[in-house]
């Protein structure tokens, strides 16, 4: 199961196993940001490279108006994911709190 | 007590809709064999990675069939296409993972990751029969 869905304090919360049968429900929902975002990462469990495709598509188009996204309290495993891609480079992360602390 | 050895094998329709079924179908595979948590993931983008290039670019018509072992502290995840050109995945490039957000385009990380979060990748091609095995070793 994947969720995407506005959480408090205006940020997007993702939710559950982000694979590639939910492209169209994560994109949908992406392409209707305009502006600056915090992505809460804290119930993400799994990420693959096509929604990493489409995350970067969304960057890239939030960066031609100066906006951005950034991951917030990213898991260990998901932030590995990042590294391996170079997308640490693309996108702001911020881990787990628990985890910055080991 | 769990066993030393475990499989299950079952083919999957060549669709993307599909992932949803195998990924669910491995948790419940890792959950009978005992596989620990941490190594879960890697097996699953890998087979992931590698049944979504089969469904995009692959030219096969048959359903892709799936195997996953767990011997010993090895678990493997093979997929086997039948009646196909060969594509070795092994052999593609990685990324450039250095590009800039401006000059990086989604696609092409597929293969790069699955090499990265299993400890090895091998392939086979027989009888016009292709076959990638994943292995990750356990502890």
């Amino acid at each position: 199961m994947f969720e995407i869905s506005w959480g408090d304090g205006g940020r997007v919360v993702m939710a559950g196993r982000f694979d590639a049968s939910q492209a169209d429900k994560a994109e949908a929902f992406l392409s209707a940001i305009q502006a600056s975002v915090d992505v809460d990462f804290h119930d993400l469990q799994y990420i693959s490279s096509l929604g990493l495709g489409i995350l970067l598509r969304t960057q890239k188009r939030l960066a031609a108006s100066g906006a951005t996204l950034r991951l917030v309290r990213v898991s260990r495993h998901i932030r590995e994911i990042f590294r391996f891609s170079g997308f640490d480079r693309i996108f702001p992360i911020e881990e787990e709190a628990s985890e910055q602390a080991r | 007590m769990v066993d030393r050895e475990a499989g299950a094998r079952r083919a999957f329709a060549r669709s993307l809709a599909a992932v949803s079924d195998l990924l669910d179908w491995a948790d419940r595979f890792f959950e009978a064999a005992g596989i620990p948590a941490d190594h879960r993931f890697g097996i699953q983008l890998g087979l992931e990675e590698l049944f979504t290039n089969l469904v995009k670019y692959g030219a096969g018509a048959h359903p892709i069939e799936i195997e996953l072992v767990r011997r010993d502290s090895l678990l493997l995840a093979s997929l086997t296409d039948q009646d196909v050109e060969p594509f070795d995945p092994t052999a593609a490039p990685d990324a450039d993972t250095t590009l800039p957000l401006d000059a990086r385009k989604p696609g092409g990380l597929g293969l790069h990751l699955v090499r990265r979060v299993v400890d090895r990748v091998d392939y086979t091609y027989e009888n016009r029969c292709s076959r990638t095995t994943l292995v990750k070793r356990l502890g």
